[in-house]
């Protein structure tokens, strides 16, 4: 693809966090040798950060630094991610499945009104620029692939989100067995309490 | 203290799940739609500072189609919300969490509130967008992922604990903001059949959709989905067929050593 990606960083103690390695990953895989991909890094102490974000591949660093992003609300970090890829705005943002991450892909979105999803674990850009994306839903009982509207649009990244195997099937059905009529009524039953309770029996 | 609860009607968590026609979504037809989990939360916690603040109101508000809506919003009403506000939509739009965002922003600037909760996300779509989004609509601080959350005495400001991947942080915020909920941190009460009964002809103010529209802004949605998937069946069981428990054991040795080679 051509034009320009970019992804929002976290570090942490002066690393990269592992969300963002994985989403700076699928931004150079998307990229392939025809688009650049731009780091952003917003936060306290992020130098360090910045050139593994520079060593990992990125084409471009940007970052905003200042103790203050110790302690701040997330918004103030979509503030600065918005000022510092105004310039050249991006037509696809990855952001890594982190706590932050996922609430500033709201925050980005809203205020690019730009089609955005979480929770991603692959996504795709055609060579007309559409950006479609597989999410799992329904507590990965099902997948969604799902269209954004761009650009640019957002995307949390998280391979690790992976869908629930599917149930067996068929399902269980369960069997009410007629009360036993041999037993005197008020007779305590043998056996413990636990044992007395199960009547039903499983039936596939 | 005012309070919002946007509440949202996800299918009920055991719902088996079908593809629709169009391969597009989940098939609703004959669904049973409630409260979704996380939102049960806000409300409880509502309800909470409700308890502990004397004056509070509650408002419920939601967004979506006909009669799955309103159903939630009346549970809210049975659970002891005060009054409700329906963003009622048409049935065929088809809605994304940031179009859902702004329909609940036109709603929340049309009543006065300190505290917006919802919860971190739906059941259905588990986006975790709609927190976020609102609250930039809105111009407020948010805060997602929230636990332990308490109002101080005078009712003006929060203290709370928000869950992330390096631990748990302590928050101060002052009012208006909105808080995105964590389920099961708090442990949501059952509605009372008087109250449930009385929820039924409780009256719920409504905003049509046409006022969402023309209150300014994009009203379309910035995604959609084009297909929707259920994982295949699991495949490889099987089944032993047995008379006795001695031969059934002797079946799954013989399986496991043979076919399985688990043992030598």
């Amino acid at each position: 693809m051509t034009g320009r990606l970019a992804v929002v960083a976290e570090s942490a103690n002066g690393k990269l966090v592992p969300a963002s390695r994985e989403a700076l990953g699928a931004a150079l895989q998307l990229a392939g040798s025809g688009a650049t991909v731009v780091g952003v890094l917003v936060g306290s102490n992020v130098q360090t950060a910045a050139k593994e974000l520079a060593g990992l591949g990125a084409a471009e660093v940007v970052t905003v630094d200042d103790a203050r992003f110790e302690t701040t609300v997330t918004g103030n970090w979509a503030t600065a991610v918005v000022a510092a890829l105004d310039a050249t705005p991006p037509e696809l943002v990855l952001v890594g499945g982190t706590v932050r991450g996922r609430d500033l892909v709201a925050r980005l979105a809203a205020r690019w009104n730009a089609g955005a999803a979480t929770g991603v674990t692959s996504l795709n850009r055609s060579d007309d620029g559409t950006v479609t994306v597989i999410r799992p839903i329904f507590g990965g009982r099902a997948t969604e692939t799902r269209l954004l509207q761009g650009p640019p649009v957002v995307v949390a990244y998280d391979p690790t989100l992976s869908p629930r195997p599917a149930p067996p099937a068929p399902p269980l059905r369960f069997e009410r067995l007629p009360r036993r009529s041999s037993r005197p009524p008020g007779r305590r039953a043998d056996g413990p309490p636990s044992k007395r309770r199960r009547r039903g029996r499983v039936l596939r | 203290m005012e309070i919002l609860v946007a509440v949202k009607p996800v299918p009920e968590p055991d719902t088996r799940l079908r593809v629709s026609s169009d391969g597009r979504r989940f098939d609703s037809e004959g669904v049973k739609f409630v409260l979704a989990g996380y939102d049960e939360s806000a409300v409880e916690q509502a309800l909470l500072l409700k308890e502990s603040i004397a004056g509070s109101k509650i408002r419920a508000v939601s967004v979506g189609p006909a009669p799955r809506t309103e159903e939630v919003l009346r549970a809210a009403i049975a659970l002891g919300c005060d009054a409700a506000t329906w963003v009622e939509t048409p049935a065929d739009l088809a809605l994304d969490p940031l179009l859902i965002a702004r329909a609940l922003s036109v709603a929340a600037r049309k009543t006065s509130f300190d505290l917006l909760l919802l919860g971190k996300q739906a059941g259905d779509d588990e986006s975790g967008i709609v927190p976020g989004a609102l609250a930039e609509y809105l111009g407020l601080p948010e805060f997602n992922y929230v636990l332990d959350l308490h109002a101080a005495a005078d009712g003006k400001s929060l203290t709370f604990q928000r869950a992330t991947e390096a631990g748990t942080e302590s928050w101060d915020s002052p009012l208006p903001c909105v808080i995105g909920l964590q389920q099961a941190w708090n442990d949501p009460r059952t509605a009372k059949l008087p109250n449930i009964l009385k929820s039924r002809k409780a009256a719920i103010d409504k905003i049509a959709w046409s006022e969402i529209t023309s209150a300014g802004g994009d009203a379309a949605a910035r995604s959609q989905s084009t297909k929707f998937q259920l994982p295949a069946p699991r495949t490889g069981a099987k089944m032993i067929e047995y008379k006795t428990p001695e031969e059934a054991a002797q079946k799954l040795v013989q399986l496991l050593k043979e076919e399985a080679k688990v043992f030598p």
